[in-house]
């Protein structure tokens, strides 16, 4: 399947781009997030980034569908 | 209402005859943070999640405080020292639900919507609250230094002395 992966404030900076479009066997949004830390030396505990998939937060456990479009969420600090 | 822009922000006057109670926080950016100096604030957001969870942060708050109105505008973008980065307006009958449900407000804001903050600080470095640089813990911080105050041999200017002290850490291997 393919996907599209959107990174914002300090995981844009680690990655080197905005977003990307892969393609693989993804199984759950929170697998994905662990092998894309180890991908790509994120150096951010998983704990710490919580998933959006499709305009929505989600479970760890919700599938990865073709299509879909997964945004990793860092700590956030507004206000 | 809660908006995002990357201009200055401008209050709007809340019209609300049944309300006696209007609480206006400005959220504006301080000089320093953990007690190093800062020059610059740079905020970030994601607006297709940002938005949506604001707007559910002010439901629930006018559910939970009886508030009339309630709005947020975030700025985003390059702040100076000074800059108005939030502004949240309530409205309530009285004053007591719309300090609290506006102090309700910038809490909940600071950890549940997708908006990043980047310091940018005097000596030329900068970082991510939260992730290069550490998010204050703002109760735990107020707790220890209100002890420390308290602390006879410490006092008001102790405290200031400690804050203001500079720490040379070095490391020699083994």
């Amino acid at each position: 399947m393919t996907i599209t992966v959107r990174y914002f404030a300090v995981l844009r900076d680690r990655r080197g781009l905005a977003e990307e479009s892969i393609s693989g066997d993804f199984t759950t949004a929170r697998a994905l997030v662990d092998q894309l830390i180890v991908q790509h030396r994120l150096d951010l505990p998983s704990a710490l980034i919580r998933i959006a998939q499709n305009g929505q937060f989600v479970a760890d456990d919700s599938p990865v569908n073709d299509g879909d479009v997964i945004v990793l969420i860092p700590p956030v600090a507004g206000g | 209402m809660f908006r995002l822009t990357d201009v200055p922000i401008t209050q709007e006057p809340m019209l609300v005859e049944a309300a006696g109670g209007f609480v206006t926080f400005e959220g504006k950016v301080r000089n320093h943070a953990m007690g190093r100096s800062v020059i610059r604030l740079e905020y970030e957001a994601f607006p297709d999640l940002a938005i949506p969870e604001g707007v559910a942060l002010l439901e629930e708050a006018k559910a939970k405080y009886g508030l009339l109105s309630a709005s947020v505008i975030h700025r985003t973008g390059l702040l100076e020292v000074g800059d108005t980065a939030v502004l949240i307006q309530v409205a309530a009958a009285h004053r007591h639900e719309a300090f609290a449900g506006c102090e309700w407000i910038i809490d909940q804001l600071k950890h549940r919507v997708p908006i990043w903050k980047k310091e940018h600080f005097a000596d030329g470095d900068s970082g991510w609250v939260g992730a290069d640089v550490p998010s204050p813990n703002e109760d735990l911080y107020r707790a220890l230094v209100q002890r420390q105050r308290s602390t006879e041999e410490v006092g008001e200017v102790g405290q200031t002395a400690i804050r203001e002290a500079k720490v040379l850490m070095v490391g020699v291997g083994g």
